[in-house]
């Protein structure tokens, strides 16, 4: 920082490369470093601590994507302008439609002109708006990558737009439309020489560089293995798709064959009049192909798995014919979330996500997912993740059994009470049948109530939930960076509160905790957060 | 004790629900009934446009329209009122609270050195009352980011620059 300032000064430089060479006997290799400094004395300095302004080009680009957008939504318009005979009245759409545009193009100009950026206080500032005046600062710090990006009208005018991207929540947090390339170069290696300075971000800047990694292997699935995840894949799920796809292509398929379905089910309809007997004929066709289908597909994708240990954090591969590896951080674990459905406690299967940060809202491709651990590797993987969680003391809690009673209220009697009078007509008395409904919603809550556990400990949280597919996470405090303490009327009437933990890869939603208990672990973790200096991301 | 196996005593930390919440600017209210009333004037034009072209004339339908965008304008007006009642904050030395919602409630607490980073915005009507939103932007999903919205520009600037010089103070410890 200091030294891009004064840079114009020589003797300033000569320091600073001296202070350079000086930690070459370190054994830092320092070549990329060196470059930088020749390319220093060949082309001019940039001060990034002066406002500076995108470069004209960008005028151009910005005009151009108006263009392209304005086309886009209005060429119907165009047509019928430049194709209809009748002229006379369509030159008022013109007339709008050039308003607009011009409108359009006299805003991103002076657009152009409000746009400014440069350092300050080890931050950069964005400043741009017309109307809607922003000041955007990113700590230097927090900047994760710097991208370049050229289309062919860049490369004309030798210009890049550079995308900088934070761990922030909305993508990439800000465009500069087009510098100049070399001043885009020499951007990038300030943030890079300034994130160098700060030992924090050595870390993660270290997982960058490809080093041959010492790793262990944690799992490996054999071809048994992976044919009990296929079994105890959700195949409920495959034959809603296949239904869906099923209906949607019905048309067609009827056409194809000259076959009418509807007509086939009626004829079965006339023949036996029971709806069981078509029941059962089509059930088991569709749970075979709905369970070969998922077998397969499960096979394809989880083919070969292998999960490593690194020494960074977690690695995992697999695929048959498309290969997909994966890694993540140990730091970047925000979430270790695993769970078992019916079919897999049978095999004693878990599977596993562990949710990295990242800067997409919800990028799935960011975590890692196993989809089928044993218990042992489980443990090894938490072991790894949160060595203290074995050794402490965790104490279990319950949720407000008041949630079963909300859950019978709204999933139980008032649709039953609904479906009785919607049925009432057509099926007399027999409509309070539906009440049978009240019962089951009643036990599924109860289940829903008594599964649902929370473990507290000083250094973290395990949640248990879930009746028939059981989930558990567990987290860490230190790695919380927000706690929402939240109440609907009912909750408030009743001292009752959803408590949300945030974490930079996604949330964790107690309900129903009570609202002096919740308020109390909300303090806690905020403290336990607060004092913590661990690298948390 | 509720928690019996937390090694600190629960009940000698920082509470926040102990907290004296700093309103928003009594003026962001006055902006606010401001954009509403500029909000329902152009709904109230429709509304006439509406009727105008469906044929004059009072009808039982036109009415209704009046009542209805009548009772919508006190409805938003009341609520401009309750939302400034029940929103607040409160910066503390390590973290940020923001209290919200006029039918359901939340609480956010923040830790100052969780954030990512700040933004000061201002909109028309603000900026007549020199008044500003500062957002606070945390990592990942945008659950926990928060925007206070409607204090004054200088506040907003000197919260920002508190919550950064943490931030930054965060990154040289380690």
């Amino acid at each position: 920082m200091h030294r891009m300032k004064k840079s114009e000064e020589d003797g300033e430089r000569l320091t600073a490369h001296g202070a350079r060479e000086g930690s070459e006997d370190v054994g830092i290799p320092l070549d990329k470093e060196n470059d930088i400094s020749l390319s220093n004395q060949t082309t001019d300095w940039y001060d990034f601590s002066r406002r500076s302004r995108q470069s004209a080009a960008a005028i151009l680009l910005i005009l151009l994507r108006l263009v392209k957008t304005l086309g886009r939504q209005v060429w119907p318009i165009l047509l019928i302008v430049l194709f209809n005979p009748n002229k006379e009245g369509d030159y008022f759409y013109l007339k709008i439609f050039g308003g607009i545009a011009a409108f359009a193009a006299v805003r991103s100009i002076i657009g152009w002109f409000k746009f400014y950026f440069y350092v300050e206080n080890e931050e950069l500032v964005i400043e741009r708006g017309v109307l809607k005046k922003s000041k955007l600062n990113v700590p230097i710090g927090r900047i994760q990558t710097v991208n370049f990006k050229q289309n062919v009208i860049h490369q004309f005018f030798n210009v890049v737009s550079v995308e900088i991207d934070t761990a922030g929540s909305s993508g990439n947090e800000f465009i500069i439309q087009a510098i100049s390339k070399p001043k885009a170069e020499a951007l990038r290696k300030y943030v890079e020489s300034q994130k160098k300075e700060m030992p924090s971000t050595q870390k993660i800047t270290e997982n960058f560089t490809p080093v041959e990694e010492k790793k262990k292997l944690l799992l490996q699935l054999s071809p048994i293995d992976l044919l009990k995840i296929g079994v105890s894949q959700n195949h409920l799920r495959t034959a809603g798709i296949i239904t869906l796809f099923f209906w949607s292509f019905l048309d067609d398929i009827e056409q194809a064959f000259n076959w009418k379905f509807l007509d086939v089910i009626q004829s079965y309809f006339e023949n036996d009049n029971s709806f069981l007997t078509i029941f059962l004929m089509i059930l088991p066709f569709f749970l075979v192909v709905s369970f070969i289908l998922t077998l397969v597909n499960s096979v394809l994708r989880d083919y070969n798995l292998k999960f490593w240990q690194t020494e960074t954090g977690f690695k995992i591969q697999s695929g048959l014919f498309n290969k997909k590896e994966n890694s993540a951080n140990l730091d970047k674990i925000q979430l270790l979330i695993w769970n078992s459905n019916p079919l897999k406690r049978i095999f004693k299967l878990f599977t596993l996500r562990m949710s990295q940060a990242a800067s997409k809202a919800v990028s799935h491709k960011n975590s890692i997912n196993v989809p089928g651990i044993y218990a042992t590797e489980l443990e090894a993987v938490q072991e790894v993740w949160f060595p203290a969680q074995m050794h402490i003391d965790y104490e279990a809690h319950n949720i407000s059994k008041l949630i079963t009673w909300r859950k019978v209220l709204y999933q139980g009697i008032l649709p039953s009470v609904l479906l009785i009078v919607f049925f009432w007509s057509s099926w007399g008395w027999y409509a309070l049948s539906w009440l049978l409904l009240i019962g089951y919603v009643y036990w599924w809550a109860n289940q829903f109530y008594e599964t649902w556990i929370y473990e507290v400990s000083d250094e973290g949280l395990r949640t248990n939930s879930g009746v028939i597919t059981r989930t558990h996470i567990l987290l860490h405090w230190y790695k919380i960076q927000g706690v929402r303490i939240r109440q609907g009327l009912y909750q408030q009437r009743k001292d009752v509160a959803d408590l949300i933990f945030y974490t930079a890869a996604g949330s964790v939603t107690i309900p129903y905790v009570e609202l002096q208990k919740a308020e109390i672990l909300r303090d806690y973790v905020i403290f336990k957060s607060e004092i913590d200096g661990r690298e948390w991301m | 004790m509720t928690f019996q196996n937390l090694p600190v005593h629960t009940d000698q930390l920082p509470r926040v629900s102990e907290l004296q919440f700093k309103q928003l600017d009594a003026k962001s209210r006055t902006a606010e009934y401001i954009t509403t009333t500029i909000l329902f004037s152009i709904l109230f034009v429709a509304v006439n446009v509406l009727i105008f072209t469906l044929g004059g004339g009072f009808v039982w339908w036109v009415g209704a329209l009046y009542a209805g965008w009548l009772a919508l304008f006190g409805l938003a007006m009341w609520l401009v009122e309750k939302n400034y009642q029940v929103t607040g904050y409160a910066i503390r030395q390590r973290d940020i609270v923001f209290r919200t919602g006029v039918i359901a409630r939340s609480i956010i607490t923040i830790p100052s050195k969780r954030v990512q980073h700040c933004e000061i915005t201002e909109g028309p009507i603000q900026k007549m009352f020199k008044l500003a939103s500062l957002k606070v932007f945390t990592a990942g999903g945008s659950g926990s980011d928060l925007t206070i919205s409607g204090i004054q520009k200088d506040d907003a600037a000197k919260i920002k620059e508190f919550i950064t010089r943490k931030i930054d103070a965060q990154d040289e410890e380690e």
